[in-house]
């Protein structure tokens, strides 16, 4: 199988890139193993600055959001959003600017912890009330939350802009939708998705030229060669298997890319759980270009992006070299 | 020290993470059962202690969809996990209806002998009733209709003899769906593979996958059978055919994944060579080493929907890559989601409602793209989309019989 352009990891990174890249006419497939970090979504995309280009993209895909501003954790804090989904609880400024909220109860789900959500709110002056599903008419409160679950995707249906959604616990229904709209836009524009299949083999060509990627091979499709010009490497960080570890190392495991990993394992973790963890610094090695080293050479053709360059990017970073990525190929 | 994961079905690989609870049709559209994450990794856990923590009935529930596998981010074999806990700690036997629903071939063979009988008797509502109230097969469902004529019988008396006259040759496990139902799909393979210049064989012995037999715990029976489709397939790879094509996607996912873990089949040897025609074609198409005239004028619009056994296999690419190629074909891709019915399941009557209810999102899509046909490669969401929608199922291979001038093409290809 021939592309223009093989993306390995079909989370956020790998999907804009790749959206944007078929938009430029290219001929691309995504190889995507499991799951991604969406599921984990909170409805924002983290980071400090928007950017229309990456804002523009999501909306032909589908996925409305509002620039800027700041989302409301579960637990009742609001953190700086580059950019949230319409519908979510959304402030311009960094302090709420409602007096009065009130917070569905939904029967039988507990993936929202309505009470430390209410305490907090109290604590920063404000009026909470909790109500079940049928008090939302005629609830006076300025803002009515609804955990981001499936029955509160029900009532924000019913409601409208009466009610706001809040972030619940994982797997994340916002990162479920964003997720598959833009699977389901990346395959309309005619781009290949391989879902739940894992690259288990790469072949690397070196001559006078340098190193570059000839072919990978998947798990499910066996001896089928999938051969690219390019190579985008978005499998993530650890959680994604992007990177892998054991006692002694740390390694990328399609194309055995250098990382920056420090060679003193105890140097890989801080003993106090709340501390910086320096593993979440670590990530893949890349020239000044872009590309990816392998033993300490650039590979010509293979690019990483997202958070297998480290699991602490935010959101805007891994979208903003995605796009920088796919329009240089 | 231990520094690799050796334990069965990667279960010690789940971090507990829930993304398969998010991709259940089952656990999503019912109470009733605790999702795979619980079923599987974690109550294996227990059960690895005590067969006490062997809860059948929630286990029951899971329809084997393998979205779960799909959806993994560590490739827990989840689904697996819940089968063999299934296999390895059950107590009970199968009853009538179980038996009666697994014996696709057996089945099949009564009825396509008295098959304009069968096909009334199990569409009146009386039969349906006394299934409903003794044996427990939902009144409500619609039976596959059987063929008058077998596609065995077809073969033989039709297509056999012209199969030598071609250079390549490619052996069919066709399945009991194509022998006994849906005989077309089988001639259209023929006549799709003899225009690309490959002459069909078929095994010596076939025999049903097993796929109905396994989700129904009769696994002694559902070995046997596997261990002839092996050694047929074996047999016909040694005597010179270039590969073993199939139409349906669960038979195939089951010959060729869970026939070593599940049964205990060796098949490594038939394995890489046993494999959708799709695939086949697909790849046929990509090396550029056949010719292809489509008939002129063809449209039709269509929507493809990814079946979940199809989903595991990971191998709708072949099929997209060769539907992408026809002119004048206009195609949806639905989003994926399960159909309900998975094999057996839906016929029973404690899970006929569920089954609808878990096929109402991808039901919905499906009549709002206004296609005229549904396509995928699986004959259960056949039988379960029809009965649910408007919309006739085609598998991709009819749909490019229905493209191709077949004569013209054949004559191009064989020079």
């Amino acid at each position: 199988m021939k592309y223009n352009t093989v993306i390995i990891g079909g989370g956020l990174t790998g999907l804009v890139s790749g959206i944007q890249l078929q938009e430029q006419g290219q001929r691309v497939c995504i190889i995507s193993f499991g799951q991604t970090l969406l599921h984990f979504s909170s409805g924002s995309f983290s980071g400090e600055e928007s950017n229309t280009d990456v804002q523009a993209l999501l909306k032909n895909a589908g996925i409305a959001t509002v620039a800027g501003g700041y989302r409301l954790t579960p637990l009742g804090e609001l953190r700086p959003a580059a950019l949230t989904l319409e519908g979510y609880y959304h402030s311009e400024t960094a302090e709420l600017k409602e007096k009065s909220f009130a917070i569905v109860r939904l029967p039988k789900y507990l993936g929202l912890p309505i009470e430390f959500l209410q305490d907090t709110l109290t604590a920063q002056g404000r009026e909470v009330s909790i109500i079940t599903p049928d008090e939302v008419v005629g609830c006076p409160a300025e803002v009515i939350l609804v955990p981001a679950c499936k029955a509160g995707y029900d009532l924000k249906k019913t409601y409208g802009k009466r009610v706001s959604l809040i972030a619940a616990l994982p797997p994340s229904i916002p990162g479920q939708h964003i997720h598959a709209k833009l699977q389901q836009y990346f395959q309309k524009i005619g781009g290949t998705y391989i879902n739940g299949d894992k690259v288990v083999r790469s072949t690397l060509q070196t001559d006078e030229k340098g190193v570059r990627v000839q072919s990978v091979e998947t798990q499910n499709l066996g001896d089928e060669l999938i051969v690219a010009d390019h190579y985008i490497l978005a499998s993530g960080s650890f959680q994604s298997e992007g990177l892998q570890s054991n006692y002694d190392h740390v390694w990328e495991p399609v194309f055995g890319v250098d990382t920056n990993a420090p060679e003193d394992r105890t140097a890989w973790t801080a003993l106090d759980f709340f501390e910086d963890q320096p593993y979440q610094h670590i990530g893949v090695l890349t020239d000044e270009a872009g590309h990816a080293l392998v033993e300490g050479r650039p590979v010509s053709n293979l690019y990483p992006a997202g958070h297998i360059l480290g699991a602490l990017r935010t959101d805007i970073q891994n979208l903003n070299d995605a796009l920088r990525i796919a329009k240089n190929l | 020290m231990q520094t690799e994961s050796k334990s069965p079905l990667e279960l010690e690989q789940c971090l507990k993470c829930s993304i398969c609870t998010a991709v259940c049709p089952v656990m999503n559209n019912t109470d009733a059962y605790p999702g795979p994450k619980q079923c599987g990794p974690d109550a294996e856990r227990y059960r690895m202690k005590d067969i006490r923590f062997f809860d059948e009935s929630a286990l029951k529930k899971c329809l084997n969809c393998k979205r779960c596998e799909v959806a993994c981010p560590h490739g827990v074999k989840v689904a697996e996990l819940i089968q063999t806990a299934r296999r390895d700690m059950s107590q009970h036997g199968p009853g009538l209806r179980e038996i009666m629903l697994a014996n696709t071939d057996i089945m099949g063979s009564l009825a396509t002998l008295v098959a304009p009988i069968a096909n009334f008797a199990t569409g009146l509502q009386l039969s349906k009733e006394v299934l409903h109230a003794t044996v427990g097969i939902d009144h409500r469902r619609t039976f596959p209709k059987y063929a008058g004529t077998k596609f065995e019988t077809w073969y033989h008396r039709h297509a056999a003899q012209n199969q030598g006259q071609f250079k390549h040759q490619v052996a069919y496990f066709h399945g009991c769906y194509v022998n006994f139902n849906y005989p077309k799909l089988g001639q259209d393979l023929v006549h799709v593979m003899n225009a690309f210049g490959y002459g069909v064989q078929l095994l010596e012995k076939e025999k049903c996958c097993g796929v109905a037999l396994m989700a129904n715990n009769m696994y002694n029976q559902a070995k046997k059978q596997g261990q002839v489709n092996i050694d047929s397939m074996r047999k016909a790879l040694q005597g010179g055919v270039e590969t073993i094509v199939t139409t349906s996607s669960s038979c195939t996912l089951n010959m060729r994944e869970d026939y070593p873990t599940m049964l205990g089949i060796d098949q490594k040897d038939v394995k890489e060579h046993l494999g959708l025609a799709v695939r086949f074609i697909s790849r046929l198409l990509d090396e550029g080493n056949v010719k292809l005239v489509w008939k002129e004028g063809f449209k039709k619009h269509v929507c493809y929907h990814t079946a979940c056994h199809m989903a595991r296999l990971g191998w709708n690419v072949y099929t997209l890559n060769i539907l992408r190629q026809i002119p004048g074909l206009e195609l949806d891709i639905l989003e994926q989601n399960c159909c309900g019915i998975s094999g057996t399941y839906g016929f029973k009557k404690e899970n006929y409602e569920l089954s609808q209810k878990i096929g109402s999102t991808l039901f919905n899509d499906i009549e709002a793209t206004n296609a005229e046909a549904v396509v995928t490669e699986c004959e259960t969401c056949k039988w379960q989309i029809e009965m649910s929608t408007s919309l006739p199922v085609i598998n991709p291979i009819s749909l490019l019989a229905e493209a191709l001038d077949l004569e013209a093409t054949q004559k191009a290809n064989i020079r």
